[in-house]
């Protein structure tokens, strides 16, 4: 078995988030002993079309979540399409095939608050562009659970009503451009 | 209220349930059981886990609502499109050779998917030889699987499956259409055979072609989700097909059971017969 990660950075994102991620994963360091989760909402049937495209930008190996996977370090994951994806505990994940939650499978406020629920502070959540508010109430929990809580500056974000509904609900302790976003989780997660 | 405080109300919940009415969901995967006992507790009216636990013991009509809030689970007509593609142009032709197939979906919740096999299997001329099973351990699920009458609104998501998963036909041949909701046809009805079964605490059903159990081990832990694998191993004859979900697969102490992985990307597997 692998070694347990050191901290988990959870990031989600809709409408827009691909053009910020694309700054944003360069900036990982090659030697995080991180875990990443990318949670993107996308078509219900898109089967591998995110993951090649994260895994061309990312510095460390990408990876699709499958249900009861360990969460290994230094491996960026991405949720899969039509499913939620859930933290079970600090080893592994889940997947649910459960009702959408705000219109979304999967939904980032599963992610996140299973998230807090199994790293407390040493998880970390990021919220990306887009619509709705999904992410929101997750990012609440983070911050609640002692983790570090950031958003996109709705001034880079190509769809700024999802970052903005985080600032507004004041769940964000720090609002960053991608490129810093991806700079601080390098200082943070290592 | 704490995680710690939370985990151990939820874990007694599920021991009463056990206890008194034999159901057992105590090695269903935390995270997900916990979401649904708390949404189960949020439309009972109770407000704390304890005060529903003191009802559902007593009262068997909250429970049997209880039960199907904890154990529901949603599907789609073809749901994975790629998976139906690929198990008629590959699995189909491998199943002509029998001259009875008998074929089982574990965990059919509403029977969606059951209708979806049962359209691919009409369609390749197959569906007069074979039994097709359902089971379910619901007894609500199995009586919405029973009826296959499906809402309306979901015409359309159902009919872009079908198309997507290779369907050489109309869908439409195959509902009839209400005011707001759609009725299967009771030409493909009438061949299925639904039963109550619990994957848990049931014995294996014998000697089937295909076992489908699409998104229902994730709802499992790992030792029982194995549990659950071995008696679908002695389900299958030799030859036969095991089919999970896109998200699933089997592990090499699964595999070690006598299976090889015969698409991977769909996630069917191929059982070979026990190892020695």
């Amino acid at each position: 078995m692998s070694a347990e990660t050191s901290s988990l950075a959870v990031i989600g994102g809709s409408a827009g988030s691909l053009s910020a991620l694309r700054e944003l994963l360069p900036e990982i360091a090659p030697a995080t002993t991180a875990s990443f989760v990318v949670v993107v909402h996308q078509h219900r049937h898109s089967t591998t079309g995110l993951l090649p495209v994260l895994s061309a930008w990312s510095p460390i190996p990408a990876r699709s979540v499958e249900d009861k996977a360990a969460i290994e370090p230094g491996v960026l994951f991405v949720a899969p399409a039509n499913y939620h994806t859930l933290i079970e505990t600090r080893l592994c994940f889940a997947l649910s095939t459960d009702e959408r939650v705000s219109f979304a499978r999967p939904a980032i406020d599963l992610v996140f608050e299973s998230a807090a629920r199994a790293f407390g502070g040493r998880a970390v959540a990021v919220l990306l562009s887009g619509g709705g508010s999904d992410g929101v109430a997750g990012l609440a929990r983070v911050r609640k659970a002692g983790g570090v809580t950031i958003c996109q500056d709705p001034a880079s974000s190509e769809e700024p009503r999802l970052p903005r509904a985080a600032i507004d609900a004041g769940v964000a302790l720090e609002i960053l451009a991608p490129r810093r976003i991806g700079a601080r989780l390098a200082e943070i997660c290592g | 209220m704490t995680d710690e405080l939370d985990d151990i109300e939820v874990r007694l919940l599920l021991e009463a349930i056990y206890l008194r009415y034999g159901y057992d969901l105590r090695a269903y995967a935390p995270g997900s059981i916990r979401r649904r006992v708390h949404a189960a507790l949020a439309k009972s009216g109770f407000s704390k886990l304890s005060d529903l636990q003191h009802v559902l013991v007593r009262e068997s009509s909250v429970f049997a609502s209880v039960l199907e809030d904890l154990t529901v689970r949603v599907t789609e007509m073809f749901r994975d499109p790629s998976f139906y593609r690929a198990f008629r142009n590959d699995v189909v032709p491998r199943l002509r050779t029998y001259p009875l197939l008998r074929i089982w979906h574990a965990g059919c919740a509403s029977g969606e998917e059951v209708y979806a096999t049962a359209i691919v299997l009409r369609e390749a001329g197959l569906f007069e030889r074979t039994q097709l099973y359902a089971t379910d351990l619901s007894p609500a699920a199995l009586q919405a699987a029973k009826l296959g009458v499906y809402p309306a609104e979901l015409l359309r998501e159902f009919t872009e499956n079908y198309r997507e998963s290779g369907g050489s036909g109309d869908f439409a041949e195959y509902y009839t259409e209400g005011y707001d909701a759609i009725a299967m046809t009771e030409a493909l009805r009438r061949e299925l055979l639904f039963f109550e079964h619990d994957l848990v605490s049931d014995q294996a059903f014998g000697e089937m072609q295909v076992v489908f159990c699409r998104n229902v081990l994730i709802y499992f832990d790992a030792d029982l989700k194995h549990s659950v694998i071995r008696k679908f191993a002695e389900s299958l004859r030799p030859g036969g097909f095991l089919c999970l979900g896109r998200g699933e697969k089997l592990t090499a102490r699964d595999l070690e059971l006598g299976f090889s992985e015969f698409d991977r990307d769909e996630r069917i597997y191929r059982y070979d017969g026990a190892r020695r």
